[in-house]
């Protein structure tokens, strides 16, 4: 009978397994925000549904549950969501509409379970499945959509809050993957940049709510990370890198010029054919457009893109006998310029401690750089004959074993400097009697870092052995400022500080070698605001972390002179345009202003163009004592006339009392129709966070006061009410 | 007697009258609006209404090709750029948003004073509409930073009634 027993048992224990209503399962898993929560949520599969412990369930989505007995009812509730779900029924009610579902209430072990996918759901959560594993996540931002700008120069990821975000290096130079977290696509998402060229595909990473947009290009995409990933409020914006549009060679000059801002060029000359080289980096290569015509100096170019890491874009220039070409400084970022020149002889080559002279007829420019086993640091001037150089020179100290020079080839003198370790350095140029001196320090390094707690900042202060140029980049997730420092090379045994006050933690790392950049990386508790307090470049790099709200201030005044670059705001009549007169007069300010011992500072003081929110955003972060923004006004009508005050309406009464006091002073010397204060929301005096005021000076669409404006008289008198009057509204807060 | 069959006759021949001279201003008023479209005062202080009519039919768009043409006053001045179209115009919950060409920016003359006249003779005419509030400019699809370099667009504006200098 036993042994019956145990057949029959055998036999119906499968049986019962499947018939049984709820099934325990030993596969479901289920997480929360990364988190494994099976075990507490005690999942039960049920026709291929998951049912969980609906008590567990409310406790990790933040839910309340309640029970009513006498209706056999449990209730779910979280902000404004309620799910009422009664025993035996397969309906779920959510608020007012309810709708059927598989299976509705269970109970076990007197416990209530619940069908997940719906709760979770309707709840606000997302619920991905991957077999029998589970990820419910709590999405906090939309994205709604992702397209160019700037021409192409830019993509945008338009967010409804900036999500926490990485891009993900991949081998492949045409795919860009960005990594969005805690996130998911608005139901309007916007793909704007799929095209011909450029495509893009969404992947959704299901354990968490996590989005990978990749996007894929026909060609190399010109993108590098540490220099083309913004913030731009609550949109993240990648930066690509210039691309090459033309080289022409016009009045015996070169031109290479790109979409966008261009670094400086490394330049050597190679012989047999004769060939200078350019390497420019950051730039990439693309149907760019050559112009060259017969010409004395040039016989054929060539262009490639030597390098992808670093981006490398080399331009060889093959020349023809005797002749001589050499960068020259172009003042629009956009444009190298290569000029015929002298070869210049190079002599008095001295040593002393870990500083390195000669002098040169003409000016030149060095090209310097490192090498490694054994480590040397390597100084090759172009066009320029030997002098009087002694072959070898004796050196003392510890870094320098031995200093060689040569001529390298027909037209390039090389200095070899042999070096005990690897070294960072600097170059400097001096004019003199007899030509020019150039300094080469060697192993500019840090000399100390400080780290300091105030009440309401944490100070960071990094001294140098010699000034260098730098620049400070603030990164979220986490949040972190990061100063990238030239000419600085980044050895093992760098004494960092211990981390203080709002810096967490604090590391350094070569950042490139070629230009050679030094990145130190202040990790940070919290970020509210900085500011550089030194100057660029300056030996001692200062950064002021602010804690909580804003300090008293500094006592920068902010000249803006509006327009600039490609937008030349309004044209008068006869062509006069508004950001010539507006950087004029703001220069012609800050000259008064500096002449009388106050500190100025300009958001442009040359001919570029400046987003408004970048304007705004140089003065809150220099925490300025007030802003002034210069600029020269136009309606359609050519009767309008005078000047005219704006100021925003929310500020505060010491906006009202500076644009007064600017306007008293042009009543009085201007001498124009006056318009009055308006106060309307223009954004750079809406956005600034100080005392803010738009001067427009004078109507240039009306002749006669464009005529005023372009005198340098009038000028010089608009300037002199305008600072006049920013003096006389300090005088009155003091 | 006789006078009061009259009289009756009368009313009903004066009734026919009434409703023959009237029934096109009837008619007129049930397919035609008035609308108040703000043009510049000349020496662009202000934005000072005219009143137009226009057909009911497309009333939106018709208002603001009305307001693209310009003033007939020759006491105001134009505030919206020559060549400058309206693509599209949208109305969804009080706010209404408006699609330009480019002439709007390319065209436009700049300043201060010519970007918040061209911009709130724009919303101050549509918000005028009881059923908007808040206007949303773009340009060919595309939110805009800013017409002319001072003013933000990017967020849907709303009425300036100090700009409004009242009819006279």
């Amino acid at each position: 009978m036993s042994r019956w027993g145990l057949y029959i048992s055998i036999l119906l224990i499968p049986l019962f397994l499947f018939t049984t209503f709820v099934t325990a399962t030993e596969t479901a898993e289920i997480f929360f925000n990364d988190q494994e929560i099976s075990e507490q949520l005690d999942p039960r599969l049920n026709g291929g549904d998951i049912m969980v412990r609906a008590r567990n369930l409310a406790e990790h989505l933040q839910a309340v549950t309640s029970w009513i007995s006498a209706l056999n009812t449990l209730t779910i509730s979280r902000g404004d969501t309620v799910i009422k779900l009664m025993e035996g029924s397969s309906y779920i009610q959510v608020d007012s509409r309810s709708y059927k579902v598989k299976q509705g209430l269970i109970m076990i072990n007197g416990s209530s379970y619940v069908p997940l996918k719906e709760v979770a759901t309707e709840l606000g959560f997302l619920y991905e499945r991957q077999g029998s594993t589970i990820y419910l996540n709590k999405p906090e931002t939309q994205v709604k959509g992702i397209r160019w700008q700037n021409g192409g120069k830019r993509v945008l990821i338009e967010m409804d809050k900036l999500a926490p975000y990485r891009v993900n290096p991949t081998d492949n130079s045409n795919e860009l993957i960005i990594e969005l977290d805690r996130v998911a696509l608005a139901p309007d998402f916007k793909d704007g940049i799929s095209s011909n060229d450029f495509y893009l595909k969404v992947n959704k990473v299901p354990n968490r709510a996590r989005l990978q947009f990749s996007i894929n290009s026909k060609y190399p995409l010109p993108f590098k990370q540490e220099i083309g990933l913004e913030e731009d409020g609550n949109n993240l914006l990648l930066r690509f890198l210039p691309q090459i549009n033309t080289i022409t060679f016009q009045n015996g000059e070169l031109k290479i010029t790109a979409n966008g801002q261009l670094e400086e060029p490394e330049t050597f000359l190679l012989q047999e054919p004769r060939r200078l080289v350019l390497d420019i980096p950051g730039l990439m290569l693309s149907d760019y457009q050559l112009e060259l015509p017969e010409n004395e100096l040039i016989e054929d170019i060539r262009v490639s893109q030597f390098s992808y890491d670093p981006i490398v874009l080399r331009v060889v220039m093959e020349l023809k006998e005797d002749s001589y070409l050499d960068l020259v400084e172009s003042a629009d970022g956009n444009t190298i310029t290569l000029s015929p020149t002298r070869i210049t002889r190079v002599a008095n080559l001295k040593c002393e401690a870990q500083q390195l002279s000669f002098i040169s007829d003409y000016p030149l420019k060095p090209d310097i750089f490192t090498l490694k086993d054994p480590e040397r640091l390597v100084i090759n001037i172009m066009n320029a004959l030997k002098g009087d150089l002694a072959k070898e020179i004796s050196v003392e100290g510890e870094l320098i074993k031995g200093i060689r020079s040569s001529q390298f080839n027909a037209e390039t003198v090389r200095i070899v400097v042999d070096l005990e370790k690897e070294t960072g350095f600097n170059w400097s140029e001096m004019e003199t009697e007899d030509g020019f001196k150039y300094t080469v320090l060697l192993d500019n390094s840090f000399e100390k870092m400080i780290l300091a707690d105030g009440d309401n900042s944490t100070n960071i202060n990094i001294s140098l052995d010699s000034s260098a140029s730098y620049e400070v980049k603030k990164f979220s997730y986490p949040d972190r400022i990061a100063v990238d420092i030239e000419g600085i090379n980044i050895q093992g045994a760098l004494n960092l500080p211990e981390p203080e006050g709002l810096v967490k933690s604090v590391r350094a790392l070569q950042l490139s070698d070629e230009p050679k950049i030094g990145r130190i990386v202040f990790e940070l508790e919290e970020y509210h605001d900085h500011s550089v307090l030194s100057l660029n470049p300056d030996e001692t790099i200062s950064i002021s972390l602010l804690r909580g709200e804003k300090t008293a201030g500094s006592d920068i005044i902010v000249l803006d002179p509006g327009h600039g670059g490609f937008d030349p705001g309004a044209i008068g009549p006869s062509g006069l345009m508004e950001k010539v007169v507006n950087l004029d007069i703001s220069l012609k300010v800050r000259d008064i202003l500096k002449r009388e011992g106050y500190q100025v500072e300009m958001t442009r003081d040359d001919d570029t163009f400046l987003s408004l929110k970048e304007r705004v955003e140089l003065a809150n972060q220099l925490d300025a004592l007030i802003y002034v923004s210069i600029h020269a006004n136009s309606s359609y009508s050519r009767h309008s006339e005078g000047s005219e005050f704006f100021i925003a309406p929310h500020k505060t009464a010491d906006s009202l009392l500076l644009a007064d006091m600017i306007r008293k002073e042009f009543i009085d010397t201007v001498k124009l129709y006056d318009r009055g204060i308006k106060r309307d929301d223009l954004y750079v005096i809406k956005g600034t966070r100080m005392p803010a005021v738009l001067v427009e000076v004078a109507f240039l669409s009306n002749s006669h006061e464009e005529a005023l404006l372009e005198s340098d008289l009038f000028r010089q008198k608009a300037a002199k009410a305008i600072s006049e009057g920013i003096i006389k509204y300090l005088g009155k807060i003091k | 007697m006789f006078d009061k069959k009259l009289l009756i006759m009368l009313i009903v021949v004066l009734v026919f009258i009434a409703i023959y001279l009237f029934l096109p201003g009837i008619e007129e008023s049930l397919t035609r609006a008035r609308v108040e479209l703000y043009f510049a005062t000349r020496d662009a202080m202000f934005l000072k209404s005219e009143v137009r009519e226009v057909p009911r039919e497309g009333l939106y768009r018709n208002t603001l090709e009305e307001l693209i043409k310009g003033p007939e006053q020759s006491s105001l001045s134009r505030t919206i750029p020559e060549g400058t179209k309206m693509i599209d115009i949208e109305v969804n919950n009080g706010l209404a948003r408006l699609d330009f060409n480019q002439a709007l920016i390319e065209n436009h003359w700049g300043g201060s004073t010519g970007e918040l006249l061209t911009i709130y003779s724009i919303v101050n005419t549509m918000t005028a509409f009881d059923e908007i509030q808040h206007v949303q400019i773009t340009v060919e699809g595309e939110e805009i930073e800013t017409l002319a370099g001072h003013m933000y667009l990017k967020e849907p504006l709303e009425v300036n009634q100090e700009l409004i200098l009242e009819q006279d």
